[in-house]
């Protein structure tokens, strides 16, 4: 049953009810699992999303059930599980970026020059940006996500964004209608 | 923000795939429903370790045994429509509002799985209070010592290093809860009830068995919701009476019960028999479960200690 309950007091149900957190599935599943498929394509994407949810499941009685939306809660999870996938998604921005500048669809960046820069970032400072650029997660999402305080969100991304820029700069093409 | 342009081209999106997201909620289900995890059977507190031994004693002993043939269905069924009379008689509680705070204590002790460390499992015991006020509420939970449900148990706690089991005290804000929008008419709320858990692995009865349960915790609902709500578990196949027993706290009252076979649990709701109030409710494995505990073996309770209105969250009753 499709309920207008905020995602916590459904996280609240379901510690008597635990199926009441299927709906919570059926609310974000297409988030998490998008944001993974980005990261890693499809096939790994769908073990993420999926351990995610049953992470989250496990534990959900830790869950801060004074923050309605588990968004941040289920991303920050997913981005966890996705740092021992690094070398794999590593692999596969080198390739992604190549076969995108081979087929004149996008202005190129060198092979791998993308897949190199990101490799240089801290774990911290890579899941900070990745969550910022692919999840659409504002400061304080990304700090409920990775349970950081929103000043350290704020200096790992601008740390991050300047490496990247610093690292791509010859590499990257101008801004146009990205934010 | 070249930097991000050269992140959004290296991570193109793709399209989503139904079957996938479909794999991953069957998985989630199984979880949910086969995976012994940690996991808390149901929500609330309770008790002190004496008041929680007394509760086994003199609950758990007086539900087993019961059987599940048609004349005691017939029984139950009196019994609810006798506690839907009653409930219907009594007065209100005011709504919530300004200055009118809903306030519900419990005691409760759940069984709690430690997967992860060992396999063993708990009851841990909790102390529960909630405040549902109209911009808001509080709950505030205090836990006890938890006891092993086993030698077993035990003993894979201590092989585990024996990890610190108490979970300690906490408070939570919560939303704000509309009011209980449940129909008085029987055969409405029937039909919202089946409609809400056609579908359901347990079976449409036993879940809806559970929603009856779960519309009289800590709710404010009103005496016309809870007779109907006791209309409903009259009229469902595989109730059955127990017949009289006691509470944790020793009050009397007449208790209900519904077997999930699949999980081999049986449900029971204890009601106050002048009142048609709710006193306790408990869950307990039936000879054959899921478990692996002996028949009898209670994996849950709550007692319902006090519902009353207060003047603002957080306060206590004078």
């Amino acid at each position: 049953m499709k309920t207008d309950r905020s995602d916590a007091a459904l996280i609240e149900q379901s510690l008597a009810r635990p199926d009441a957190f299927a709906e919570l599935f059926d609310r974000h599943f297409d988030t998490v699992h998008r944001y993974a498929r980005r990261r890693v394509g499809p096939e790994l994407a769908e073990e993420i999303a999926s351990e995610t949810f049953t992470t989250a499941f496990d534990g959900r009685r830790r869950y801060d059930r004074g923050r309605s939306d588990a968004r941040p809660w289920l991303l920050g999870i997913a981005a966890n599980l996705l740092r021992r996938h690094w070398r794999t998604e590593k692999r596969r921005i080198a390739a992604q970026v190549s076969e995108s500048g081979g087929n004149g669809a996008s202005p190129t960046e060198p092979g791998g020059e993308v897949a190199d820069a990101l490799d240089e970032l801290s774990t911290g400072e890579r899941d900070v940006v990745l969550l910022f650029s692919l999840a659409d997660l504002t400061y304080a999402e990304i700090s409920e996500a990775l349970e950081i305080p929103v000043g350290t969100v704020r200096s790992r991304l601008a740390r991050a964004r300047g490496r990247l820029r610093r690292r791509l700069g010859s590499t990257v093409p101008s801004p146009e209608g990205v934010r | 923000m070249p930097e991000l342009s050269a992140l959004d081209r290296a991570y193109p999106d793709s399209a989503p795939d139904p079957a996938a997201r479909e794999r991953a909620r069957i998985a989630l289900l199984e979880h949910v429903e086969r995976r012994p995890q940690r996991v808390r059977l149901s929500r609330r507190a309770l008790l002190p370790a004496a008041g929680l031994a007394c509760a086994v004693g003199a609950v758990a002993v007086a539900l087993v045994g019961v059987g599940n043939d048609a004349a005691i269905d017939a029984r139950a069924a009196s019994m609810l429509r006798e506690a839907a009379v009653k409930a219907r008689a009594q007065a209100p509680l005011p709504p919530v509002g300004r200055g009118r705070v809903l306030y519900v204590k419990s005691v409760d002790a759940y069984m709690a799985t430690w997967a992860d460390r060992g396999n063993f499992s708990v009851r841990v015991p909790h102390v529960r209070e909630i405040w549902l006020g109209p911009d808001g509420g509080l709950l505030r939970s205090s836990s006890g010592e938890p006891e092993f449900l086993s030698e077993r148990d035990r003993q894979r706690w201590i092989a585990a290093g024996r990890p610190v089991l108490r979970e300690g005290n906490g408070s939570t804000k919560l939303e704000k809860q509309p009011p209980s929008d449940l129909p008085t008419d029987p055969d409405a709320l029937f039909a919202r009830l089946e409609d809400a858990a056609r579908g359901h692995s347990k079976g449409t009865y036993v879940e809806m068995f559970t929603l009856v349960g779960d519309a009289f915790r800590e709710t404010n609902v009103r005496p016309a919701q809870r007779a109907a709500l006791y209309e409903v578990a009259a009229r469902l196949p595989g109730v059955e009476l127990v017949g009289q027993v006691r509470d944790s706290v020793g009050r009397q009252g007449v208790a209900v019960a519904m077997e999930e076979r699949d999980d081999g649990i049986r449900h029971t709701l204890v009601i106050e028999p002048k009142t048609g109030t709710l006193l306790a409710e408990e869950q307990a494995t039936l000879a054959k479960n899921v478990f692996r505990y002996p028949a009898g073996t209670v994996i849950g309770r709550s007692t319902y200690l006090d519902t009353r209105m207060v003047t603002a969250v957080g306060a206590q009753p004078e």
